[in-house]
C-alpha cells in the first residue's frame, strides 16, 4: 500500500487527510507527523492513525508526503523528505519565506488552491482568447477580531501572506508569469501587529493590475474574493462563485471545503500537472510579496 | 413530504451568488428580524424551520415560542467558523481545551473516559450540549454541519465519531441528523450500525446536478435504497440549485416531489416566494 506522510496535523493536514482518504478510500497508508506529544496522543487513540513526532523517525522513501507546517520550517522539512527519496511533495501556502525560502524542485507542489476554481480555469481561458489590460482583485473578511497567535503574528503572517498570496498567485498564474513591477503600496494594521488592510496599484508586464485585502472588515460574515479583468473585448466581473457568463461546475468524488480543494488533491495525488502550482511559481507569489511591502 | 425554511437566507450564505448573499443578511442583522420571518413563513404552510448554533441562531432558539407555535426545530451544529478560528489561532489543544473549560458536574463520567483513554470522541456529549440552548424542544433533530460530517467522514475512524455523535444527540432525547456533501458515503458508513436508527441525512440534491455529488443519477438511487432498507428520514436541499441563473423552479418542484423523500428544506428572503413554493409543492 502507497504511504502519504503528512507533516502538521492542525486544520489544513486534517482536511487534506480526509479528502484524499475520500477521494481514495483505502489505497493509501497515513502516517502522521506531529511534535505536540498531547495532540499526537488524542489523535493516535481518537481516530487509530499512527503517529511520529520526528520526520526522520519514518522512511520517506517513495512516499507522497504533505507538509502543513508553519512557514518557516517548510524549507528545512522539503529538503529532508526530497533528500530522502519522497516520491512527491505538497506544501501548503504561504509557502516557506524571505529567508527561508524552499528551492525549486519539479517534485514540489504548492497549495496555492485557486488555480483549481472553475472561476479562475474561465479567466484564464478568455484570456488567452482575447488577451488582458486591467486585472483587479479584492479579498474581504472578518477573520481577525482580536490579535493571531503565534507564527501568524510575525512575519510570516498577515492578510499580505494568507490571503494575498493567494490572490497574487491568481494574477501571476492568469499572466503567464510576466515581470511584477508596484507603483503603489498601502500597508495598515488595525488589529494584528502585521498587516490587516492593503492596497497595491501595479503593472504585470503591459497589465494593469489592483489588488485590495481587508481581512478585518465587519460587513463580511465568510471570506469573498471578487474582482473584474478587462480584455480587448469586454470586462468580466466575478468572484469565487460565479463569473459573467457561468461556469460548469466541476463533479468531484469527494466534497469538503470546495471543488477546488478536491480538484487540487485529485491532480497531486494522480500527478496530473494540466493545473499545477510548482515551487517555481509560488516563489515568484513571494517574490511579488516582498516588492510589495519594500514599496510601502 | 415536509417543507422546513432554511437558513442561509438569514446568515449571507449563497451558494451561487455572493451579492444576493450579502443582500439578504442586510435584512436580517437580528434574532427578533430572524423569528418574525421564521413565524411569517410557518403561517404560509411551512412545517418548521432549520437553524445554525452560530450566536444568532442559538438566540432564536432560546427565545423561540415552542408551546404556541407547531413548529420542529431542525438544528444544526456546530458553528463551524468558530472552531475552525480556534484551531487557526491556537491549534487543537486549544479546542480540547475551550471543551474542557465548558465542564459541569454531569460530565465527569466523560471525562473520566477520555482522560483514561485519550479518545475524543467521550468528549463528543459535552461538545454536543455546549452547542444546544436548553430550550430546544425534546425530539427535535440536532444535524452535524456538512463540513464536519464529511472532513470526519474522511478519516480513519471517523465513522466510529460519527457513531459516537448520533448516540450521544439520542441519549440527550434528540433526533440525530447528519448533513453532508456526499451522501452516497455517508449512507454506507451508517448503513452497518444505524439502519434501524431514525437518523436524519440532508444533502444536496436538484434536477440540474449544481453540487449534486457524486451525480444526480448516483444519489437517485441511494435516496431509493434508503428509503426501502432503513428507518433513515431524508432531507433535500439545495433543491433549487441555490437560485443558479437558468434554473426553473417549477421544473425544480416537479423533481424534486418525484423522489422519495422526507423533507425538504429551502430558504428565501421573501415570504411571497415560500408561499407560491408551499402551493406549489402541495399540488
Amino acid at each position: 500500500m502507497d504511504r502519504v506522510i503528512i507533516i502538521g496535523w492542525g486544520r489544513m493536514g486534517v482536511t487534506h487527510t480526509s479528502i484524499i482518504n475520500g477521494l481514495y478510500p483505502g489505497l493509501f497508508e497515513f502516517i502522521l507527523v506531529e511534535p505536540n506529544s498531547k495532540v499526537s496522543r488524542i489523535t493516535r487513540k481518537t481516530l487509530g492513525y499512527k503517529v511520529v513526532s520526528d520526520i526522520n523517525g519514518i522512511n520517506v522513501q517513495d512516499a507522497v508526503v504533505l507538509i502543513t507546517t508553519p512557514p518557516s520550517i517548510h524549507s528545512l522539512l522539503c529538503d529532508n523528505v526530497l533528500s530522502r527519496g519522497a516520491r512527491s511533495v505538497f506544501i501548503e501556502k504561504p509557502f516557506g519565506l524571505f529567508d527561508r525560502r524552499v528551492d525549486d524542485d519539479p517534485r514540489i507542489s504548492v497549495g496555492y488552491v485557486l488555480r483549481f476554481s472553475e472561476v479562475v480555469q474561465k479567466l484564464k481561458a478568455i484570456i488567452k482568447e482575447d488577451g488582458c489590460s486591467k486585472i483587479s482583485l479584492d479579498y474581504s473578511s472578518h477573520t481577525l477580531t482580536k490579535p493571531p497567535k503565534g507564527w501568524r503574528n510575525t512575519e510570516y503572517g498577515g492578510v499580505l501572506n494568507e490571503m494575498g498570496s493567494h490572490l497574487i498567485d491568481i494574477m501571476l498564474y492568469l499572466t503567464g508569469g510576466r515581470d511584477f513591477k508596484v507603483l503603489s503600496s498601502v500597508i495598515h494594521n488595525v488589529i494584528s501587529e502585521v498587516d490587516d488592510i492593503v492596497a497595491v496599484k501595479g503593472l504585470l508586464g503591459e497589465i494593469e493590475v489592483e489588488l485590495s485585502l481587508n481581512w478585518v472588515n465587519p460587513d463580511y460574515r465568510k471570506p469573498v474574493w471578487s474582482g473584474f479583468i478587462e480584455t480587448s473585448k469586454q470586462t468580466v466581473r466575478f468572484d469565487q462563485q460565479s463569473i459573467d457568463g457561468g461556469f460548469e461546475a466541476a463533479c468531484v468524488d469527494y466534497y469538503v471545503r470546495g471543488r477546488d480543494f478536491s480538484l487540487q488533491m485529485k491532480h497531486f495525488i494522480e500527478n496530473d500537472t494540466s493545473i499545477i502550482c510548482n515551487s517555481h511559481d509560488a516563489n515568484a507569489v513571494h517574490d511579488a510579496i516582498i516588492k510589495i511591502k519594500e514599496k510601502a | 413530504m415536509k417543507l422546513i425554511l432554511g437558513d442561509n437566507q438569514f446568515f449571507g450564505v449563497n451558494h451561487a451568488d455572493l451579492k444576493k448573499a450579502a443582500m439578504t443578511k442586510g435584512l436580517f442583522s437580528t434574532h427578533e428580524s430572524i423569528t418574525a420571518f421564521i413565524k411569517g413563513s410557518l403561517s404560509k404552510g411551512l412545517d418548521g424551520f432549520m437553524i445554525n448554533s452560530n450566536d444568532l441562531g442559538f438566540k432564536v432558539v432560546k427565545g423561540f415560542d415552542f408551546h404556541n407555535q407547531n413548529a420542529e426545530c431542525h438544528y444544526s451544529i456546530p458553528y463551524p467558523h468558530k472552531y475552525a478560528g480556534i484551531v487557526n489561532d491556537a491549534g487543537m489543544i486549544a479546542l480540547i481545551s475551550l471543551v474542557l473549560k465548558q465542564l459541569s458536574f454531569r460530565d465527569a463520567f466523560s471525562v473520566l473516559k477520555f482522560a483514561l483513554s485519550f479518545n475524543a470522541a467521550h468528549l463528543l456529549p459535552i461538545i454536543v450540549r455546549m452547542e444546544i440552548p436548553k430550550s430546544l424542544p425534546k425530539g427535535s433533530v440536532v444535524y452535524l454541519q456538512n463540513v464536519v460530517t464529511d472532513l470526519t467522514m474522511g478519516l480513519k475512524n471517523g465513522n466510529e465519531i460519527l457513531s459516537a455523535y448520533i448516540n450521544s444527540v439520542k441519549s440527550m432525547g434528540y433526533r440525530p441528523g447528519l448533513i453532508t456533501l456526499n451522501p452516497i458515503n455517508l449512507i454506507e458508513a451508517l448503513k452497518k450500525s444505524h439502519s434501524e436508527d431514525e437518523v436524519f441525512l440532508c444533502f444536496n440534491i436538484n434536477y440540474s446536478g449544481f453540487n449534486v455529488f457524486p451525480s444526480v443519477s448516483k444519489v437517485e438511487k441511494a435516496i431509493a435504497d434508503v428509503k426501502g432498507t432503513t428507518n433513515w428520514k431524508l432531507m433535500g436541499m439545495s433543491v433549487f440549485s441555490s437560485g443558479s441563473r437558468g434554473i426553473s423552479i417549477n421544473k425544480s418542484i416537479e423533481y424534486i416531489k418525484s423522489l422519495r423523500l422526507d423533507y425538504v428544506v429551502f430558504g428565501s428572503s421573501k415570504l411571497l416566494n415560500i408561499e407560491k413554493n408551499v402551493i406549489q409543492f402541495n399540488e
